[in-house]
């Protein structure tokens, strides 16, 4: 059966070969990103001379548009885990239409109040230097909340189809 | 928003799936209209009507609560 889903398509969309890609991109990302920033693995061979808009150690001086010494695993691993959860997230399905985009809304508006909710706790119940946690966390959470939600919503329709089909 | 799709689709003997590919969108768009837990667009809409030969106002009627 071949469909031909031409009713408001969203021209933001990626298209569907893009979330395998996406996985190519997410869990290498993960595993780096377990490594360099939670294991503190600073490998020498990642130290290079980068260009930094802002640099501010906190032993250490400021500096401004200007190139410092860096370790790049975790901008590795950050890019590759953010490309790779907005390839995922935003890459069409096969059977993508406007009921679909419907879905990808509320799941995306869903995911916007939850992430907030997450953070108001954070700044009320955690301090000190954990709170860099809550901010590695936050670059990803509402991305991942806005997948698991619309798959939720998909598969919650697929089976209620099926159950009364 | 009510609608007449399922009526309207029984009385050409079709399935939710042959109207899907009929009309271009997924079986579950099909029943998720049917069962009134989505409103097509209006494009969607004038799709039914061509398909089923008939106006879209025979297919979808506002009801008191649309307001």
């Amino acid at each position: 059966m071949r469909h031909n889903f031409t009713t408001m398509k969203n021209p933001y969309l990626l298209p569907n070969k893009f979330r395998l890609i996406g996985y190519l991109l997410l869990v290498p990302g993960l595993v780096a990103g377990i490594f360099f920033f939670y294991l503190d693995y600073s490998p020498s061979w990642l130290d290079f001379r980068v260009f930094t808009f802002y640099n501010d150690q906190f032993f250490g001086p400021k500096a401004m548009f200007s190139l410092i010494e860096d370790n790049i695993g975790n901008e590795v691993a950050a890019v590759l885990f953010l490309l790779g959860a907005v390839m995922i997230a935003f890459s069409a399905d096969k059977l993508e239409d406007e009921f679909t985009l419907r879905q990808r809304f509320e799941a995306l508006v869903w995911a916007t109040y939850v992430n907030y909710a997450i953070l108001l706790l954070a700044v009320l119940f955690i301090h000190g230097m954990a709170f860099i946690h809550v901010f590695v966390v936050n670059l990803f959470v509402v991305l991942i909340l806005f997948y698991l939600r619309y798959r939720y919503l998909t598969w919650k329709s697929a089976k209620t189809a099926d159950n009364e089909e | 928003m009510k609608n007449n799709i399922r009526m309207s689709r029984n009385v050409v003997r079709q399935s939710q799936t042959e109207l899907a590919e009929a009309v271009g969108v997924s079986r579950q768009t099909i029943h998720a209209i049917e069962t009134g837990k989505y409103t097509p667009s209006t494009l969607l809409a004038l799709k039914f009507a061509r398909h089923f030969g008939c106006k879209v106002e025979d297919l979808f009627q506002l009801e008191e609560t649309d307001g």
